[in-house]
C-alpha cells in the first residue's frame, strides 16, 4: 500500500485523532523587521495530534527543499514517505523549522535573544501595548 | 483503510468526474480566536500553526501547501462586544509588506471600520485552489 498524498492523509487524520493543545509556545522576533512587535507561533491542535501520531506528516527536510522550489513548481512535500511519531518538544522544533523564516533560527548571528520556546502560561494575557512586545534580554 | 477507485460519480441522471467534486473541495479552514495572545485556532484543517503577528495580524501556514499564490480565500468575522468585523488579507498589493500571501502561508489585516488593526474574537476563513 503506498502511503498516498499529504491532504489524503489529514483528511483522515481529521476523523479519528482528538486535537492536542500544546503546553508551548514559540516568541521570535524578525531579523529583517527590527521595528516590528514579538511574534507568537501556537501550534494548530490537529497539526500536532498528527505530529504525536506519526505515519502523517512528511520529513521535514522535504519542507525546506521545497522553500527553494518556484509557486507553480511541482513540491515534495506532499509526496513524500511519512514519519513516525514525535514527542511533543521534537514536533515544535519541526514547528518551528517550517513555519519560522530560517533568518530567525538558523542564520541569525546577533547578540540579541529573537527566539524562545516558552511555556505558554509565560505569554501575556494582556493585549494592551501588543505593537510593542519585545523579547526580554 | 480501504479505497474506492472510481473515475466519474453518477447520481441516475447526472455524471461527474470526481477531479471535479475535489477540485471544488475547501482545501483548507480555520477559526481563530485573535482576543487570545497567540491566536489559536478554535478548529481547523491543514492548518500547521497560527503566528500572533500584531494586532489583526495572524499568519496561518498550510501543512499541504497551495500548488501557488493564486488561490482564494474567503473569510468573516466579529469583534468582542461588536456586531461584525472586517477581515481582511495582505494579499497581492505589490507594495513590499502589503504582499504577504504564498503558497504556504497568508497574513490577515483585520480592521475596524475606521481602518485601524482590530483582533477578532472570532475569525474564520476557507480556502480554495488547487494543492501542491
Amino acid at each position: 500500500m503506498t502511503h498516498g498524498h499529504l491532504w489524503d492523509r489529514l483528511a483522515e487524520a481529521k476523523t479519528r485523532l482528538d486535537p492536542v493543545q500544546s503546553k508551548y509556545r514559540v516568541l521570535f522576533e524578525d531579523p529583517n523587521e527590527p521595528d516590528e512587535p514579538a511574534k507568537v507561533l501556537c501550534p494548530d491542535p490537529n497539526w500536532m495530534a498528527c505530529a504525536l501520531e506519526g505515519g502523517i506528516l512528511p520529513p521535514i527536510e522535504t519542507y525546506q527543499r521545497d522553500r527553494l522550489v518556484p509557486d507553480g513548481e511541482p513540491k515534495e512535500h506532499p509526496y513524500a514517505k511519512p514519519i513516525g511519531s514525535m514527542t511533543e518538544e521534537e514536533a515544535i522544533e519541526y514547528l518551528i523549522q517550517k513555519d519560522i523564516d530560517p533568518s530567525v533560527w538558523r542564520d541569525y548571528k546577533g547578540n540579541r535573544t529573537i527566539m524562545k520556546i516558552v511555556p505558554v502560561e509565560l505569554i501575556p494575557s494582556d493585549r494592551s501595548f501588543r505593537n510593542a512586545w519585545r523579547i526580554m534580554q | 483503510m480501504s479505497t474506492l477507485q472510481v473515475s466519474n460519480l453518477n447520481d441516475g441522471t447526472t455524471t461527474v468526474p470526481t477531479t471535479f467534486v475535489n477540485s471544488g473541495s475547501a482545501k483548507a479552514w480555520g477559526s481563530i480566536d485573535q482576543d487570545s495572545t497567540d491566536h489559536p485556532t478554535y478548529d481547523s484543517f491543514n492548518v500547521s500553526g497560527t503566528v500572533d503577528d500584531n494586532l489583526g495580524n495572524t499568519v496561518v501556514s498550510f501543512t499541504n501547501s497551495m500548488g501557488n499564490a493564486d488561490y482564494a480565500i474567503a473569510g468573516a468575522g466579529q469583534a468582542d462586544g461588536e456586531d461584525a468585523g472586517f477581515f481582511a488579507v495582505t494579499g497581492k498589493s505589490g507594495a513590499g509588506n502589503d504582499t504577504k500571501m504564498s503558497a504556504s502561508a497568508f497574513v490577515t489585516d483585520n480592521r475596524t471600520a475606521a481602518s485601524a488593526s482590530r483582533d477578532l474574537r472570532y475569525m474564520a476563513f476557507t480556502i480554495h485552489g488547487d494543492l501542491a
